[in-house]
């Protein structure tokens, strides 16, 4: 259950982060992104900022509720009692024909993706990249969070050394470095995290666990100088492409910016020249704040334009309609220009664009959805702990709706491939 | 320590009670045939003109024209090269849209002149055309509220199981 918690603390701590900075950050001319959802709803500068705060604050109270039902559950569940608990028994691995078919069917989608990309054109724009490899990202999206979570679920080490590699190439092959991130703070992080409560639970057992430690220190160590470098780099040229006039979101949204003489937004604001000097941490404000700004839009939108449905949503996901869903329509009233995108609006845009009530109330229901769902897995025998952890994070930013068929896929993989194999190993106290 | 246990959870239930009743609550009461009126005008405006003054001067415009009603409760956005317009349902005429569509119509020609400093020739090309008004009913409630209770109940279920399991235990 700690991915779980981990899940929601990270949402937590993300809200609150980006809460903060649009607080502090009163000036929003420096933000061009922001700048143009702004301009969606015609509100003055002023007033989206007020109105994204408010949604802040509600998004804030809506997690830290949930979380302080999610923790007291856990709490009472548990108590002292003794808790048995599932692992994957330690030759899984040679045992199970579904799993080596997963890993085996990962790799050669690795392989696929990998000789598209060295065959493809060599001056294609990181946009026009995405849109090429798409499939192939999709399907490593669904496949990653598997491979993860037999990672930490798996006692062989042949399983968990081929479900780390692979694990590694999608972190290299991914155009997001959200991907590496959420891979290294789940799989080794909350990992670790979870290794020092259990010894902490448990007296004498540190000569156990001490293994494994080291060996997550080992691959923390060796996968930050194998991929660090790489993120710097990744993020120095799109700092070029960013210098070179064009928005990372957005190819054509520069001809939109309010700093073009023609466009005049508001006659009482001086417009002010963008300098190139803070530009990178500007950036990574305006990344953390967006999704805020883009929950706050929904509000404003869905007042004017009717949203598309959460049938629509579900449809798309499932690849049964060409409609946008409301991500996607999200991203179009913002960046009308660019053909394809996904704005990431949080519970909160979901709660404000579907529901009648104040969205706080879908944020507390659609974390304790997915905890009710972690609970079941739990109670049955599945492990879906990291799978329900990540769901909270990533239906956190783009909504629940928007992460429901790729969960329930990953939760159907999982169950084939591990559930014959779990057993009840000894006790957490 | 089991003492707190049980009167934590049943704070928890009564919480999670207390919040499925207060969404209930407030989806049922919102049913009260409030309706709001949609507006969509087809807009072509010059290049990289934003209309944040045209909303401006419609705004005033309406609040003028239309008694009862405040800034608050006009919403305007600029979608897909359409100016969306919702307000509170108030008993007018088509010809009432119409007329706005000739303010906006004036605006822009307006503020060609003061701000783009676009020949008369170039403005004609510019302007507002009604595409769509309709009348559509608010604060009725919707698929994501039921769920969202349905959650809540459910949660709220599971709660009272572990503190009926927890009752049976004794105290030490």
């Amino acid at each position: 259950m700690i991915y779980v918690v981990g899940g929601l603390a990270l949402a937590i701590f993300y809200t609150a982060a980006a809460l903060g900075i649009a607080i502090w950050q009163t000036d929003l001319h420096w933000f061009g992104d922001i700048t143009l959802a702004c301009q969606v709803t015609l509100s003055p500068l002023d007033q989206c900022r007020l109105d994204t705060i408010a949604a802040g604050w509600e998004t804030l109270a809506g997690l830290c509720m949930a979380a302080l039902m999610l923790i007291t559950t856990l709490f009472l569940a548990q108590g002292r009692q003794t808790v048995k608990r599932w692992t994957l028994p330690p030759n899984t691995f040679e045992r199970s024909i579904l799993y080596r078919l997963f890993i085996i069917g990962v790799l050669t989608l690795l392989c696929a993706h990998f000789f598209t990309r060295i065959t493809g054109p060599d001056q294609l724009g990181r946009l026009a990249m995405i849109e090429r490899e798409g499939v192939f990202t999709s399907l490593e999206n669904l496949c990653w969070p598997i491979l993860l979570q037999l990672y930490v679920t798996d006692r062989s080490r042949i399983g968990r050394y081929f479900a780390l590699t692979l694990l590694l190439v999608v972190a290299s092959l991914a155009f997001f470095r959200g991907t590496l991130l959420l891979i290294l703070i789940f799989g080794i992080g909350f990992y670790l995290l979870d290794f020092i409560w259990r010894i902490l639970n448990r007296r004498n057992h540190w000569k156990r666990y001490r293994p494994i430690l080291t060996e997550q220190l080992i691959i923390g160590i060796v996968v930050s100088l194998l991929l660090i470098p790489a993120v710097i780099t990744d993020s120095a040229s799109r700092k070029t492409y960013i210098l070179s006039g064009q928005s990372t979101t957005n190819t054509s949204s520069a001809a939109r910016q309010p700093a073009s003489s023609l466009q005049t937004p508001d006659p009482n604001i001086t417009p002010i020249t963008l300098l190139p000097t803070g530009l990178g941490e500007r950036q990574i404000m305006q990344r953390i704040m967006s999704p805020l700004y883009h929950a706050s839009m929904a509000r404003k939108l869905a007042d004017t334009v009717p949203p598309p449905t959460a049938w629509d949503g579900l449809a798309r996901k499932l690849r049964l309609s060409d409609q946008p869903n409301l991500n996607e329509h999200l991203y179009h009233a913002i960046y009308p220009s660019h053909p394809a995108g996904q704005t990431t609006s949080l519970f909160f845009g979901e709660g404000a664009a579907w529901s009648s009530a104040p969205p706080l109330f879908w944020i507390v229901s659609a974390v304790l959805f997915l905890f009710l769902l972690a609970l079941a897995g739990e109670r049955v025998g599945v492990p879906i702990g990291l799978l329900v952890g990540l769901a909270i994070w990533r239906g956190y930013t783009g909504g629940l709706i928007d992460i429901l068929p790729s969960l329930m896929l990953q939760i159907i993989a999982i169950t084939l491939i591990a559930k014959p194999w779990m057993k009840r190993m000894g006790t957490l106290r | 320590m089991k003492g707190l246990q049980r009167h934590l959870l049943q704070l928890m239930i009564l919480l999670l009670i207390g919040m499925t009743l207060l969404q209930s609550t407030w989806v049922y009461l919102q049913i009260d045939g409030a309706h709001r009126i949609r507006v969509m005008y087809h807009q072509h405006l010059p290049p990289n003109c934003f209309p944040l003054e045209i909303q401006r001067r419609l705004q005033q415009h309406l609040i003028k024209d239309v008694p009862g009603i405040t800034s608050n409760q006009i919403v305007i956005s600029s979608f897909a090269d359409k100016l969306h317009l919702s307000l509170p349902e108030i008993s007018k005429p088509r010809d009432f849209y119409v007329n706005l569509e000739n303010i906006l119509n004036e605006q822009i020609k307006c503020l060609s002149n003061e701000m783009f400093s676009l020949e008369k020739t170039n403005i004609q090309q510019y302007g507002f055309r009604l595409n769509k008004v309709e009348s559509i009913q608010v604060n009725s409630p919707r698929t994501l509220d039921y769920v969202s209770i349905l959650i809540n109940i459910i949660f709220c279920l599971f709660l009272a199981r572990l503190f009926l399991k927890k009752k049976a235990q004794p105290l030490k």
